[in-house]
């Protein structure tokens, strides 16, 4: 009896990692899209002469729960140490704020180094890195688009025969 | 040796075998062919003492 629990609790939990791990790229590209969002509004900011802090804290106003904790948190630190490098609170938030989002390490780095650009340099040069994340973003999209359904597909099936597979050794 | 060894060995053949042909249709070679090669190496560690039992009863049955 208990043997039949264990394989089935096996079983269930493996075939449940599967299923997580195949909506994963659904959620990720939801948080670059909504991250898309936001660097659209920083760049109308940075153009209209808001400051940065200022405008973070107008971003996170303006987006949905997910990712909008990490603009608040940079606005906020960026308004209460005004004297720190910019760069560096944004490496600091972007690793408390994003910690439980599903954007990958390559991501990530994309997002610190906009954040070297933002803050210091001229208006031109902080347009450009917004456009560059940009243009990372949407190419990571368009192939997220393009691989989602078969890595669904795969990730639901090894997790169901692996399940199956570690039932059959325990046994 | 009892029967439910070869029933389990097929089902991790089977197994492998569907792994196997999913992570190669997703592109995925290298976890394909590893797949293979950690059920070779789980049944092979089920079926060793098996065969040196074979061995050991070939030698006394020929007098080796």
């Amino acid at each position: 009896m208990v043997k039949i629990l264990g394989c089935v609790l096996v079983l269930a939990s493996s075939v449940l990692l599967g299923i997580y791990y195949s909506f994963r790229d659904g959620y990720r590209m939801a948080n670059l899209s909504e991250i898309r969002k936001a660097l659209i509004i920083l760049k109308s900011e940075i153009t209209f002469s808001a400051t940065l802090p200022e405008a973070l804290l107008s971003i996170s106003d303006r987006l949905e729960a997910g990712v909008s904790g990490f603009f608040l948190l940079a606005g906020t630190r960026l308004t209460e140490k005004p004297s720190e490098e910019s760069a560096v609170i944004w490496r600091e938030c972007l690793k408390e704020g994003l910690a439980h989002s599903y954007l990958v390490n390559e991501d990530i780095e994309c997002l610190e180094r906009l954040g070297e650009t933002l803050g210091g340099l001229g208006k031109t040069a902080q347009e450009d890195g917004v456009d560059m994340a940009i243009m990372y973003i949407d190419s990571k999209v368009d192939e997220l688009r393009g691989s989602e359904a078969k890595n669904k597909k795969l990730y639901r099936s090894v997790g169901a025969a692996g399940g199956l597979l570690i039932t059959i050794l325990m046994i | 040796m009892t029967i439910q060894v070869v029933f389990q060995i097929a089902a991790v053949g089977i197994l492998v075998a569907v792994l196997n042909q999913v992570l190669r249709a997703a592109g995925r070679e290298e976890q394909a062919v590893l797949t293979t090669l950690a059920g070779l190496i789980v049944v092979l560690f089920w079926v060793i003492q098996h065969v040196s039992s074979l061995f050991t009863t070939v030698q006394e049955l020929f007098n080796l």
